[in-house]
């Protein structure tokens, strides 16, 4: 694990970015603490550790349902809208390029390549510009652009979808795009458990 | 109207970045193009309609 996030290098660590943006991109929408470990690929008490953090800070507020404990982000602090800006400008597109892609068919896989997957993976540079994803499958290439247009819009940069068949994914030899794109820092977009 | 003017916007960039390929993006597949024909067409078509209703400026 990171020790610290080089996306946006104030915050903790990786994982506290992920929280954070994804309760602040999802503004009113609870989470449990189960959803959030399983969706970010951590403990259980990892998110609670953070949870508790970001609780007595005043940024996330917590809700009990027996024995679920639900988070949503505060949106009633004098940091709400600058942090979510913030957040959307560095770790939104994990949770904002999901959310568009999840209604589109025949997808099967979903990734994030090129600078923002390498800031993510911890190869230090620039400040990405732009996210460049790459989706597997046969979509049609007009949800694709309106998908990436909406992603665009939300994050305040420009987001560059591209389709590949299964196939040319699973065989890449002979392809310098996809030669290239697999041997770079990839970042998986999960399409399957749904956002909300 | 919106429906065939939808994807217009897609071609017109996929096109341009046809002009510069590189690593960093795929290039564009005969599959690609015959998919994209019957929308080109119909786009085609919609012009030839309304080019006569349109004022010269």
């Amino acid at each position: 694990m990171q020790a610290s996030s080089l996306l946006l290098p104030i915050l903790r660590s990786p994982f506290q970015g992920e929280l954070l943006a994804w309760l602040y991109l999802h503004p009113g929408v609870e989470a449990s603490l189960a959803d959030l470990a399983r969706r970010f690929g951590v403990s259980q008490a990892t998110v609670s550790r953070e949870a508790d953090r970001l609780a007595q800070a005043g940024l996330v507020l917590e809700r009990r349902l027996g024995i679920v404990r639900l988070l949503r982000a505060n949106l009633d602090t004098v940091v709400t809208r600058p942090l979510t800006d913030l957040l959307a400008v560095t770790y939104g597109p994990m949770a904002i390029i999901t959310d568009a892609l999840m209604p589109i068919e025949h997808i099967t896989g979903a990734y994030i390549y090129g600078s923002w997957a390498a800031r993510y993976r911890g190869e230090p540079g620039p400040v990405p510009g732009d996210v460049d994803v790459v989706v597997i499958g046969a979509p049609d290439a007009d949800d694709l652009y309106e998908a990436a247009a909406t992603a665009e819009r939300r994050l305040a940069r420009e987001v560059n979808i591209t389709a590949v068949p299964e196939s040319a994914w699973q065989s890449p030899a002979g392809n310098p795009f996809l030669e290239s794109v697999r041997t770079r820092p990839l970042v998986k977009l999960d399409l399957t458990t749904g956002v909300i | 109207m919106g429906a065939v003017l939808r994807p217009f916007d897609r071609m017109r960039r996929q096109r341009n970045e046809a002009e510069y390929p590189g690593a960093h993006r795929p290039e564009l597949t005969a599959a690609d193009v015959s998919r994209d024909l019957p929308r080109v067409a119909a786009i085609a078509d919609l012009a030839e309609r309304v080019l006569d209703r349109m004022s010269p400026y």
